[in-house]
């Protein structure tokens, strides 16, 4: 079915994020009124021409709609979907650029291309549109959706969409806005932001007044005809108390606004640490740890800065100008317009500076992010390195890239060198002008020299500020990029989350039930699909398949540690999105295949999700793991430290003390992923035998490679490609000659191999 | 337990198709089925049963694009690698480069027009050789210079826009970009 309608004019490179009115129009006029408005829509961004183009794919009730914009008149096309036809939609991934297929009755119908920008609206359309083929519903008995909506992020605070991109909004994370916010953080301590900046403005005020006391003193006090000889000693003595006050004023300031500095970077690392533990695991494999690190430490570090210097130098400095162009007009409005002068032309070089420092910066981080990566990269794997005798290459890359950063700093010291004299040179000017204007006078006896002195004091002290002025403008840029960078991650909200009205579930029994579950880590590939199945409470699961079969990805949507997109879990019959995390965590118990042991000794290890546990069941537990005795075989005992820099554990020593860890929680549901993959056999057997131990009347979920690990396993979920191909036990799955049979066949030949 | 979806997926599931390699490249032969799929057929064999699905993949697309070509079926097994077009026949080579082209995106930047350096992302508007596009970098590591001078801006949903020959670009171009580079 082709349709010609009416000219369509593009306005802009169109997003795919909204449908457009004359799209929606199109389809509105072929559809039932009360399926008119398309349900899901993409964009394919690619003409078949291979250029950017514009073509639709929209599901409205029963329909599949194409609407090609690329030509002169738009051109639509629909496919039902219901229909007697048999219709497939199908996603073939490229390189940059992928393919959306619809497929009728075996014949290629529809081919549209489309790139990287639209995969995930495109994976996300394709999903509906086969709801749509399977008919199944998109929402529940109650009302409730059972498919996450395809909306797109909202903000919280001025609920514009979010880009992609992004986890937060860019537009409520502007440059001023966050100063504003920072504000915000150090008003929470008022006393000392009180004091320190009551201070600041103090000493600013104080510095003006010396010189107007070295005037009085010159010229009524020292000059040959003064009048008031007397003064002398009573000056000085106020000179000297202004001079301590202010002294006084810079020890408060500086005192104070460093406490406040610290205060509030002490109070946004500690909110970001705090607000990181809710992120999300998906948030810590999208962000590279160093990366978080020096968000947390870096930047809070550089506010520091900020906030002790940069935030009073701006106020100070501007206070100063101010005052000190007030004082100098009032004295004398000639000389004081002669001593502006040179400002102009100063802030336009110092904006010319600024603006070419920025990429010479910018570059330099590059290059410096660069070498520290190369740094990271080698030092931990050393190993290699040396194994392979190419510490010369790897030499040659540190030194290279560490080159690269002096050879553009060239550039930038040169830049700052040749602009700061330059100031100078512009400023003492200023000083010559105001000579050559006043010197003459005061030879004439017009102007005197008190007077003059004091003026080329007050000079100085307005043009420090207006240097000053211009070094801020960076600190100022680099403490808002750093603010910001603490507030993205301030701001990015948690995606898994306890509900506000959880259903209390102090102990689960262990039933576990999967409802059409799918997920994916990158919005675009799918790597659970329609996976349902309900194991009771004490049963031992054996999760096998190939590798990328999905296997962890469904123990980790058991621990709740991502949503599922659509479908749900149910743990006891409840829904875990409604449950609270906490407890339901508490209840879970994880044996990983490389067990992470924490800073601390051994028993606090063993008691990481227990820390009142006493050292009876700490022994105790132990002991089940097997544990017990090569703990005691060393000289520090349960007092050993492990972790980084402590005693080295093996492979099998490590996994020992978390199955203890695991014992001492009690879980209810237990979690074995690859537990015993990396030992010898030996060892395996004392992990196995601990295992056994530990699996006891729990439910539990064991992946494995090595297929005989799982012969305790009362029934086996074999996973492929995302989806649950066979399940049974292990007779019923030889019995059915598939995936399990061909997998236990392919091991049992290499067990024999390596056996002869 | 849901016994009866699991067996329906098993029936929906094909049997996996054994793997096969075709040892001459002179022997294959592709086409396209009606589902819009490529098909291989090796020639030396009589009624030879196709492999369908099959996936085109270049070993080195960025830098050795025009050689190592690998062939491969609908389970990302490989069929046959070629180390250039040469030897296939022409009807053949004609559908592994149509769908090559079809399958990659990788538009080549003819001009920067401007640079928007934002907080959390630095959009470029640059024209292509596809038309004009706006590629939102969102790391500084993500502009970089290959070994062979060219360079590739990176798109954070994962596009890649190359700038093949930065030297020959206007001068307005070659300063925003040299700017940026890592």
């Amino acid at each position: 079915m082709i349709r010609m309608a009416s000219k369509v004019t593009k306005t802009k490179t169109p997003t795919g994020v909204e449908l457009p009115h004359a799209v929606a129009l199109l389809i509105g006029d072929t559809t039932p009124a009360n399926v008119a408005k398309p349900s899901a829509f993409a964009m394919a961004d690619i003409a078949t021409s291979g250029g950017f183009g514009e073509t639709w794919a929209a599901l409205a009730g029963d329909q599949l709609f194409i609407v090609d914009m690329n030509g002169n008149t738009p051109e639509l096309r629909a496919t039902d979907l219901t229909g007697e036809r048999k219709v497939e939609v199908t996603i073939i991934e490229g390189v940059g650029s992928s393919r959306f297929r619809v497929i009728v009755d075996g014949h290629l119908q529809e081919e549209l291309r489309f790139s990287c920008r639209q995969a995930r609206r495109f994976s996300r359309f394709q999903h509906r549109v086969e709801d749509r083929i399977k008919g199944r519903n998109t929402v529940d008995s109650d009302g409730t959706p059972v498919v996450a909506p395809d909306e797109d992020k909202v903000c919280n605070t001025c609920e514009r969409a979010i880009p992609d991109w992004t986890d937060n909004c860019p537009h409520c994370l502007h440059q001023r806005k966050i100063i504003v916010r920072l504000m915000s953080y150090v008003l929470r301590h008022k006393r000392l932001f009180y004091i320190g900046m009551g201070a600041a403005v103090l000493g600013a005020m104080l510095m003006a007044v010396p010189p107007f006391l070295t005037k009085y003193l010159i010229d009524d006090v020292l000059a040959s005809d003064a009048a008031h000889t007397d003064w002398l000693w009573p000056l000085i003595g106020i000179l000297g108390a202004v001079i301590a006050a202010r002294v006084y004023c810079e020890y408060l300031r500086l005192n104070r606004l460093a406490m406040l500095g610290e205060q509030v970077a002490h109070d946004l690392r500690a909110e970001a640490f705090n607000h990181l533990r809710k992120l999300s695991l998906a948030y810590f494999t999208r962000k590279p740890t160093g990366q978080l690190v020096n968000r947390i430490t870096h930047d809070s570090d550089r506010l520091w800065d900020f906030i002790a210097f940069g935030l009073v130098n701006v106020t100070i400095s501007s206070l100063m100008i101010v005052i000190i162009a007030v004082v100098l007009l009032a004295h004398d409005p000639i000389l004081a317009l002669l001593t502006f002068t040179p400002v102009p032309v100063g802030i336009v070089l110092m904006y010319l500076h600024t603006r070419r420092m920025r990429p010479m910066l910018q570059r330099i981080w590059a290059k410096w992010g660069k070498m520290t990566s190369v740094l990271s990269d080698v030092l931990p794997g050393m190993r290699v390195v040396k194994a392979f005798t190419q510490e010369d290459r790897e030499v040659h890359r540190f030194t290279s890239s560490s080159k690269a950063v002096l050879d553009d700093t060239e550039d930038l010291h040169g830049e700052w060198t040749r602009f700061w004299p330059k100031i100078t040179l512009l400023l003492n000017l200023g000083t010559l002008i105001v000579w050559s204007y006043a010197g003459p006078r005061i030879i004439g006896g017009e102007f005197e020299v008190g007077e003059f002195v004091m003026f080329l004091s007050y000079i100085w002290m307005f043009y420090g500020p207006i240097e000053e002025l211009g070094v801020m403008n960076r600190v100022f840029q680099r403490a808002a990029t750093s603010a910001q960078r603490i507030f993205d991650i301030l701001d990015t909200p948690p995606t898994v989350f306890t509900k506000s009205n959880p259903v209390a579930r102090p102990s689960i029994e262990g039933r576990v039930r999967f409802e059409d579950v799918s997920f994916t880590y990158d919005g675009v590939k799918r790597v659970l699909q329609d996976v349902s199945f309900e194991v009771e409470p004490g049963e031992m699961i054996g999760l096998a398949g190939p590798s990328g079969g999905g296997k962890t990805t469904l123990v980790n949507l058991i621990c709740r540690f991502y949503d599922p997109i659509d479908g749900r879990v149910f743990i006891d019959g409840i829904d875990v999105r409604d449950m609270n995390l906490h407890e339901l965590r508490s209840q879970i118990g994880v044996v990983l295949q490389e067990p992470y042991l924490f800073a601390g000794t051994v028993a606090q290890n063993i008691a990481y999700g227990n820390h009142e546990a006493d050292m009876d069941r700490i022994i105790e537990a132990a002991r089940a793991a097997n544990a017990h005795d090569f703990i005691v075989g060393f000289p520090d005992g349960y007092d050993t430290i492990v972790g980084e820099r402590g005693q080295t554990l093996s492979g099998g020593e490590r996994q020992r003390l978390s199955i203890a860890r695991a014992i001492l929680n009690n879980p209810r549901v237990l979690i074995l992923d690859e537990a015993t993959s990396s030992v010898d056999s030996k060892t395996e057997m004392k992990i196995q035998e601990a295992i056994d131990r530990l699996v006891e009347g729990r439910t539990t979920f064991a992946i494995a490679h090595r297929l005989s690990t799982l012969r305790k396993a009362d029934r086996l979920l074999i996973l492929k490609k995302g989806k649950l191909a066979e399940c049974g036990t292990h007779e019923e799955l030889i019995a059915a000659d598939g995936v399990y049979a061909e997998l236990h066949r392919t091991q049992a030949e290499l067990a024999a191999v390596m056996a002869v | 337990m849901t016994t009866q979806t699991v067996e329906s997926d098993k029936k929906e599931q094909k049997k996996d198709q054994p793997h096969r390699t075709i040892a001459q490249a002179g022997n294959l032969r592709l086409w396209r089925d009606a589902r819009g799929h490529l098909a291989a057929l090796d020639t030396s064999i009589e009624n030879d049963k196709p492999i369908e699905e099959v996936r085109i993949a270049r070993c080195f697309p960025w830098s050795q694009r025009d050689r190592y070509v690998s062939v491969r079926d609908g389970e990302g097994r490989e069929i046959i690698l070629l180390p250039t077009l040469d030897e296939v026949d022409d009807a053949t080579r004609a559908l592994i480069e149509e769908e090559l082209t079809a399958q990659e995106f990788a538009p080549r930047v003819t001009a920067i027009l401007e640079v928007e350096d934002g907080f959390d992302l630095t959009v470029w508007h640059v024209n292509t050789d596809r038309g004009p596009f706006e590629v939102h970098v969102k790391h500084t590591e993500d502009v970089r210079q290959m070994e062979d001078g060219s360079i590739i801006i990176k798109d954070h949903a994962g596009g890649k826009f190359a700038v093949d020959n930065p030297i020959a670009l206007d001068l307005n171009s070659q300063r925003l970009i040299e700017e940026r580079l890592a």
